[in-house]
């Protein structure tokens, strides 16, 4: 399970944060969830929203002292907060930012740590009121997934399957006629109809055939 | 956990997020921040309690990762089981430095009780953060497996809340030991003489020394000093890690709590080695040592033999008064 | 199915929002999901609002269990949204919390507020009311309603004040797109969106300006980006680089209040290119010739002097717009907010009649509205100069509505004061300070005001708070109907005399809302009033059973408890509202709509399938005819492409058959697909019924309901059936009027902003004359034009919107979930300034403007804005001039936000035709605090 942002379609809203928010009815001061703002103000400015991109092989999980995090069959990194001490390692060695705490008390008094659960809730038993209490709502166990990804206001941020969430962002790509122009993006990702992708922003768009799905409005892409 | 071998921390979320920040300026060695800083929109005022918000994506926590993990928790492990084997096996082979003599029955006053309430409250301090700080940081590896999670992370918590309090303390107690002893760990040339005979540890000699000979002073500026110094700043750093913004830019970010974290294990594996060593010496190596630290005495002999200098002083008798033979010195 | 596989599959639809033709929207409905763990205690549903923060109509699905709202479901079936919210939407859920909520009745009792009961209130208020009633007249009382109330409870509160009689209403579209309703409706006939954010999908290119849609109408971009994405090119001119103009591929930094400059500029390349329309010019407009006129002094030297943009840059606007048709224009408050917003709106209009995009998909003026219900309100609730519906105030107006509301018209007259005020428009909100204050001969009407009622309306989205406060201390009576105390209650520094009454929200009642594109949505209860909060029809009622005329406010409304049936509302609404075909869209087929959302498509908004089969969701307006009718309603305005009994239309004719002798009506062969009439032709009556020989088409019924009457005023819907049944739109088939004789400036010029720092242009581009009795006002132009105050006051000041606050921000700023994200009240102010004054991101300094007040902010240092620019958001209150005024709020109410509304330092200036206040250009200085 994997999130993408995609950064030519997300335009700040915090739409993200606040769903976020409000599923799991989490208080303030904890962001799961968080949008940056790149180039603020210039020309190439863009947003990026970000949370925990429960990494395959992820830096938390290996500092944690008391080992409190595990991965789900989904590949969803969640972690245990009976077992948390809140010594704050997490925080330090997750590239994103990710962990939350609930305090911010002298002598490194944090509380629980929190994060982006996928919102796939925690040890507990699935959509129990204990799983709820501590780690929000397992929508996952609902067979749904990351609200913040279903409300986002331009679906610029997929969250799913790994597979399933790049096939749409290489399709946006293609529809595009440009991407994020990403190292490895020409290697990694073929158009169909066989041509390179070389548009960028504002050129006319060669990649497309009139007749190709893109060009149908009637089909939002994803 | 689902074992993924061959993953490697370099994520295609960090590729992406690195492409989208290629036009930011990397920050440099002589900036403290952790990586590329952005605009936050939460503005003005920190929205959570976590720090940088407007950095996206920080590198230094992996690379923290793996070293601490890795080098440095390698490191620190061998250092701390080694170095007791080495002084047992030293101990075996050369045994304690006694006094020749054996006692005098007449004891003198080396330490006020101030002085030995300063000691104490250190030396208490010091073992109590060094065995919380070990269960942090080994804690998973050598308790968890038999003790289970669940026991295991009340142990953590009574460690870590241990360590974070009582690290104040031992620093308190560490300035109080310093004014406390700066006067007598003044270096002079006599010193030079024991360092130069090595303490006579190994040779069982008696090297003149003042209330505190060479050995001791290392002990002092080195350890409880300079590693004292060095453990107390990473310390409180880590302690008050939101201590954000004191002004000018200046606050801690997470590329300098990796710092800190470094430095901390570094000097408090070191010090923990050393703290073996001067253990070993104030008790089995130097028999009647631990009187002073206990009692405040030590027997004229035992003064004489370790600290003959600082003896004459006491006594008021004669510098010149020939050194004690060191004659069958070498049986035990 | 396994959870795992599930996930995949659900990944693709849920992650991508949907794939509307490609894959089974049922994969998302929740009969496939898997079970919600509902516990055994509690019945969960499902209800179905409408958020209520912006005017793009974001469908919510609100999970309710034993009456508590516990969640909020992803509405994917929503044509509009999507599922999508913007940080407002996806939050909404915390007004069934509404911790900072008014909880109770409260008076204010020698500077404290104190409980009280619902009666007490009542009977004190009222009885306060019709003393004043009874000593200075009917219009001594300002009511201000709200844009945030449904359409029912909009109508209703313009029939209360009505009946009580006064023409002194007036509620947020004054302040916010009363220009651009004049303007367009005095251009193409109606005041409204065009065409709807879902078919910016069939666009070529879009201009944005004035309009930064991905703060204020964020989902608007879901649609336009996927447009983008599909090739659309995006011109946005603001003279902010704002998070809009991210996107766009040609990005102008206007001077603010040039904006007719810069598109007669646009124009003038237009022209020059021979890249107009010939042919659409020649059959559907009129009085182009004026325009080319006045466009052809706008030299492209002339042009970048006045606006600052170089000529190339508008070149590129005018060719991308030009060449890559069909092209949309989109604006909003950066084209509205100035004395000469009419104008501005106008310009923008003859624009897309030049380019021949009125009409047409992908084409249109896209005027992206305000609050969630304004464009409602506007249609059909309390306007000063009209009654529901456009029906203007002259006495037809009234004796139709009489009939409608089954009173008698000598009774109507009778509650006012007299015929000539019963004619007369109201003041307007953005100016009812002044008619406290202005001297009493000055003031056009028998008394100054004495009462003020704010019915879900904030004051610091007004300008010139220290005016207003004045104000406040002066009334005999300030009254609160809110949910929330809002900045009222804090700011007026009285000692008594203030009453606030918890007002329920929208979630706390039913109701239709009418978005930006003209879809009326219902909005299902979600859960009961919270506290002892009513909802605002309940309170209109009671308010009419102390003033003694219930019974005529609900003759043909049932009341439960106190509170009228809102479906019987909206029925009065279906029998009255003729002109804007308020009259297909009966409470039955709105649900119904709402129920089946996931059969509309996305891009075109019809129903494919189901049992709206035909429909475009929400009936978008006109939906003409009865109910019966079924007529799907008009996604498109002017489209001539369609049949009007399919949603086409022409060009409205509501201002004669010809002007200084020239036709009027649309040329021949210029009409809609299917048409009887080939020809342009007037609006039906009567009269042209019968001599076209339809008359007969009409039930026997009809015909004597008919008699005598137009389509505007026939009641049986006969004559409207009729007419569509021939292929003809019922309001005529004209032509869209770029020369409007009736406005002080037929065809738009440029007037520099009342507040001008460039002394030179203002000389040669002045403003208006002062008016004597304007909206029943004094209002001045050249007197404060003609004083300098750009010496001491050298920054340009403008003003707009962050995504996560709303309007005066009382709502949202009380939302924990919302106010975390914006904790500061900041001005946006250009490195190159700040660095001249020695200002550094985040200091606190002073912004100082010529109405004397000094505003403590924020500095947030940013190239955002230009050199000489700053910029500020206008949700912040709760703050005067440096000071916190959180223990004025009632206790528990304040909002978690507080800090300086920037309307406090805001100075004078008002639209020449609807007294839209000029919030977007004037001047301040900034120092350091
Ligand atoms: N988040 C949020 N969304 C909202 C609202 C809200 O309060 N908060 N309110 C709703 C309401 S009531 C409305 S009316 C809409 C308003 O929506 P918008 O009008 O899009 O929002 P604003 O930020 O007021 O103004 C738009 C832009 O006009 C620019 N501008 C200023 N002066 C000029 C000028 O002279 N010329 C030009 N071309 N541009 C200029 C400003 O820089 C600003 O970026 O938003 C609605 N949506
Ligand atoms: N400087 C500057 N000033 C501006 C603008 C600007 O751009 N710059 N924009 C202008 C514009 S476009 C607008 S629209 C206005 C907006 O300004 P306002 O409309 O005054 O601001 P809101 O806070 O949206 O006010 C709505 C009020 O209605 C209440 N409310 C919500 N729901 C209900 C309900 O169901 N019933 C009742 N009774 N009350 C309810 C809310 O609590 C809130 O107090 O501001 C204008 N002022
Ligand atoms: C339980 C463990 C310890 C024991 C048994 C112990 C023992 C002793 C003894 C016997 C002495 C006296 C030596 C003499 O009389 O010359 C001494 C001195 C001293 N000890 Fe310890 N000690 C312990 C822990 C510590 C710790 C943790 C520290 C500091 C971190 C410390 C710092 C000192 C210092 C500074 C001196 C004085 C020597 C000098 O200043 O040069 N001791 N210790
Ligand atoms: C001088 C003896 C000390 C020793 C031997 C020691 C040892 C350690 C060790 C081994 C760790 C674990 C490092 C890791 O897991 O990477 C640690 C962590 C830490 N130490 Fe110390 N430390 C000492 C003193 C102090 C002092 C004086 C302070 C504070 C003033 C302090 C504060 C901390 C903090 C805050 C942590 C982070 C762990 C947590 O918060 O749970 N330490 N220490
Ligand atoms: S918390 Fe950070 S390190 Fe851990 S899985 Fe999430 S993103 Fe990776
Ligand atoms: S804060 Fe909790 S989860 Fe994070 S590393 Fe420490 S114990 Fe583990
Ligand atoms: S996946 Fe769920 S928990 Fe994670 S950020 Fe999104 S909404 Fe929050
Ligand atoms: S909701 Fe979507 S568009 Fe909005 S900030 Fe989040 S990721 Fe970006
Ligand atoms: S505020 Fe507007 S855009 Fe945002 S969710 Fe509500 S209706 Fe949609
Ligand atoms: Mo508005």
């Amino acid at each position: 399970m994997k999130f993408i942002c995609d950064t030519e379609r997300c335009i700040d809203c915090n739409g993200c944060v606040t769903a976020c928010k409000n599923e799991h009815e989490l208080p303030w001061g904890v962001n799961r969830r968080r949008v940056v703002t790149i180039g603020d103000g210039a020309p190439g400015e863009h947003y990026m929203s970000v949370a925990c991109m429960h990494c395959t092989d992820a830096p938390c999980m290996a500092v944690c002292p008391v080992d409190c995090f595990y991965h789900t069959e989904d590949g969803i990194v969640l972690h245990d907060k009976d077992l948390c001490i809140g010594c704050g390692y997490c925080s330090v060695a997750c590239p994103f930012g990710a962990p939350q705490f609930p305090q911010s008390g002298a002598f490194n008094h944090r509380g629980k740590m929190d994060k982006c659960t996928f919102c796939a809730g925690g040890p507990e038993p699935d959509t129990s009121e204990a799983e709820f209490k501590k780690y929000g709502r397992n929508r996952i166990a609902e067979g749904k997934l990351p609200v913040c990804a279903e409300q986002c206001g331009t679906k610029a941020l997929l969250g799913g399957d790994a597979n399933a969430i790049a096939t749409i962002y290489e399709r946006r790509v293609e529809t595009r006629g440009y991407g994020p122009e990403l190292w490895g993006w020409d290697i990694a990702y073929k158009p169909r109809n066989g041509k390179p992708i070389e548009n960028k922003g504002d050129g006319p768009r060669v990649n497309q055939m009139p007749g190709a799905y893109q060009n149908n409005p009637r089909e939002l892409p994803t | 956990a689902v074992p993924n071998e061959s993953a490697k921390p370099a994520y295609a979320e960090e590729q992406t997020i690195l492409q989208s920040e290629k036009d930011q300026p990397e920050p440099g060695f002589n900036s403290s921040a952790s990586g590329r800083q952005h605009f936050d929109r939460h503005y003005l005022i920190s929205p959570g309690l976590m720090p940088e918000q407007d950095v996206i994506l920080q590198r230094g926590g992996n690379t923290w990762r793996n070293l601490r993990n890795g080098a440095f928790s390698t490191f620190a492990g061998i250092v701390l089981l080694v170095v007791p084997f080495l002084i047992f096996g030293f101990y075996q082979a050369v045994g304690p430095a006694r006094v020749e003599q054996g006692e005098s029955g007449r004891r003198i006053t080396r330490f006020t009780a101030w002085e030995r309430l300063v000691h104490w409250t250190t030396a208490i301090t010091f073992i109590a953060l060094a065995l919380s700080g070990i269960v942090i940081l080994f804690g998973k590896k050598i308790l968890m497996s038999w003790m289970g999670h669940g026991a295991f992370s009340w142990v953590a918590i009574i460690a870590k809340y241990l360590h974070n309090f009582v690290g104040p303390l031992f620093i308190v107690c560490s300035i109080a030991m310093f004014l406390t002893f700066l006067r007598r760990n003044v270096f002079h040339r006599i010193d030079w003489e024991w360092v130069k005979r090595g303490g006579g540890l190994a040779s069982h000699q008696h090297v003149p020394a003042g209330f505190f000979n060479a050995g001791e002073k290392v002990w002092f500026w080195g350890g409880v000093v300079l590693l004292g110094l060095l453990m107390s700043v990473t310390g409180l750093m880590m302690d008050f890690p939101y201590l954000r913004d004191l002004g000018n830019g200046i606050g801690l970010t997470r590329y300098l709590l990796q710092i800190a974290d470094y430095l901390h294990l570094l000097a408090g594996t070191m010090y923990m080695a050393a703290a073996m060593g001067h253990i070993y010496i104030g008790t089995w190596g130097t028999p009647g040592a631990y009187d002073a630290m206990r009692y405040g005495t030590v027997d004229e002999n035992w003064a004489r033999a370790h600290h003959e200098l600082w003896y004459h002083d006491v006594m008021g008798s004669h510098p010149d008064v020939p050194p004690m033979p060191p004659a069958d010195a070498r049986r035990i | 199915m396994n959870r795992r596989s599930f996930l995949l599959r659900a990944g693709i639809i849920g992650g991508a929002g949907l794939a509307a033709s490609r894959l089974p929207m049922q994969a998302i409905s929740p009969a496939e999901a898997i079970e919600v763990n509902v516990p055994p205690d509690g019945k969960v549903e499902v209800k179905h609002t409408v958020c209520s923060h912006c005017s793009v109509g974001c469908s919510v699905e609100a999970v309710v269990k034993n009456g508590v709202w516990i969640r909020q479901d992803t509405a994917f079936d929503s044509p509009i949204n999507l599922g999508a919210h913007c940080a407002k939407g996806a939050s909404v859920r915390e007004h069934g919390h509404g911790e900072n909520r008014l909880r109770y009745p409260m008076k204010l009792v020698d500077g404290k507020y104190q409980r009280i009961s619902w009666d007490q209130a009542i009977a004190e208020v009222g009885g306060k009311l019709l003393e004043i009633r009874e000593k200075s007249g009917q219009d001594a009382v300002f009511w201000i309603g709200s844009s945030k109330h449904n359409n029912e409870q909009s109508y209703l509160l313009r029939k209360f004040v009505s009946m009580w009689g006064s023409n002194n209403c007036d509620h947020q579209a004054r302040i916010c797109h009363s220009t651009t309703v004049a303007g367009v409706a005095q251009t193409y006939g109606y005041g409204a969106m065009t065409n709807s954010f879902n078919d910016l999908h069939h666009s070529k290119a879009v201009l944005f300006i004035g309009s930064n849609p991905a703060e204020a109408h964020p989902i608007s971009m879901l649609h336009f980006l996927h447009a983008k994405e599909l090739g659309a090119k995006m011109i946005v001119v603001d003279p902010r680089f704002t998070r809009t103009a991210r996107f766009a591929h040609h990005y102008v930094r206007i001077r603010p209040g040039t904006d007719i400059a810069f598109v007669w500029g646009m124009l003038w390349h237009i022209f020059q290119n021979g890249w107009e329309d010939k042919e659409y010019i020649a059959q559907r407009t009129y009085g182009l010739d004026e325009v080319r006129k006045e466009v052809a002094k706008w030299t492209p030297d002339k042009v970048a002097d006045v606006t600052g943009v170089p000529e190339s840059a508008v070149f590129k606007a005018a060719e991308m717009l030009a060449t890559n048709r069909p092209s949309s224009v989109v604006w909003c408050m950066g084209i509205t907010q100035h004395h000469v917003g009419t104008a501005n709106v106008r310009a923008l209009s003859i624009l897309q009649l030049v380019l021949g995009n009125i009409g047409i998909a992908g084409g249109g003026a896209n005027i992206y509205r305000g609050h969630d219900n304004v464009q409602g309100a506007t249609d059909v609730g309390p306007n000063p100069d009209s009654l529901p519906g456009y029906y203007g105030i002259a006495e037809g107006a009234w004796k139709h509505f009489a009939t409608v509301w089954g009173v008698d018209y000598q009774w109507l007259l009778s509650r006012f004061a007299s015929k000539a005020l019963m004619e007369k428009p109201g003041m307007t909100v953005s100016r009812w300070f002044d008619g406290v204050l202005e001297q009493k001969e000055f003031i056009d009407q028998p008394s100054p005001l004495r009462a003020v009622v704010y019915w879900g309306h904030a004051p610091n989205s007004q300008t010139r708070l220290p005016d207003m406060k004045a104000a406040m201390q002066k009334l005999d009576m300030l009254v609160v109907i809110d949910p929330y105390p809002s900045m009222t209650a804090a700011m007026h520094g009285r000692k008594d005399g203030v009453y606030l009454l918890p007002a329920a929200t929208q979630f706390e009642t039913q109701g239709s809302c009418t978005a930006s594109n003209r879809s009326i949505q219902w909005r299902e209860r979600v859960i009961q009033p919270l506290f002892e909060c009513k909802t605002d029809h309940e309170i209109m009622y009671l308010f009419a059973k102390k003033f003694g005329f219930a019974d005529q406010l609900c003759k043909n409304i049932k009341v439960a408890n106190n509170e009228p049936v809102i479906e019987d509302i909206l029925r009065e609404i279906n029998r009255s509202c003729w002109t804007i075909g308020y009259t297909g869209c009966s409470p039955e087929r709105l649900k119904l709509h709402m129920l089946n959302k996931h059969t509309f498509d996305p891009t075109t908004l019809r129903a494919e399938s189901g049992p709206c089969k035909g429909d475009y969701y929400g009936l978008p307006w006109p939906c003409w005819g009865a109910p019966e009718l079924k007529h799907p309603g008009t996604p498109i305005l002017y489209d001539l492409s369609k049949p009007v009994m399919e949603g086409g239309l022409p060009f409205r004719a509501n201002w004669g058959v010809e002007h200084d002798g020239k036709s009027l009506l649309a040329g021949d062969g210029s009409t809609n697909k299917g048409s009887q009439l080939d020809v342009g032709y007037p609006e039906f009556d009567h009269v042209f019924l019968k001599r076209l020989g339809w008359w007969n088409d009409l039930t026997p019924e009809e015909q004597a309901q008919a008699e005598g009457k137009n389509w505007k005023t026939d009641l049986s819907g006969g004559i409207i059936r009729v007419v569509i049944q021939h292929g003809c739109a019922p309001y005529g088939n004209a032509r869209a009027r770029c020369h409007v004789w009736n406005f002080p400036d037929p065809v738009p010029v440029h007037r520099e902003p009342i507040m001008s720092p460039r002394r030179d242009l203002v000389a040669q581009y002045p403003t208006f004359d002062n008016k004597k009795a304007f909206w029943r006002l004094p209002t001045l132009y050249k007197s404060v034009q003609q004083v300098d105050f750009s010496k001491d006051f050298p920054l340009i000041m403008t003003s707009g919107r962050l995504v996560e606050y709303e309007g005066g921000g009382d709502e949202t700023r009380s939302n924990p979930w919302l106010a975390e994200l914006q904790q500061a009240m900041f001005v946006e102010i250009s490195p190159v300034d700040a660095r001249r004054m020695g200002i550094a991101k985040g200091q606190f300094v002073w912004v100082e403007t010529p109405n004397g007040a000094r505003l403590k902010v924020h500095a947030m240092v940013t190239p955002r804005v230009p050199e000489g620019l700053v910029w500020m958001p206008f949700h912040f209150g709760g703050w005067w001039m440096g000071e916190d005024l959180v223990h004025q709020y009632p206790e528990g109410t304040a909002p978690l936000v507080r800090g300086e509304a920037v309307n406090t330092g805001w100075t004078y200036g008002y639209d020449a035709v609807t007294m839209m206040q000029e919030t977007k250009v004037s001047l301040c200085r900034v120092v350091r605090a």
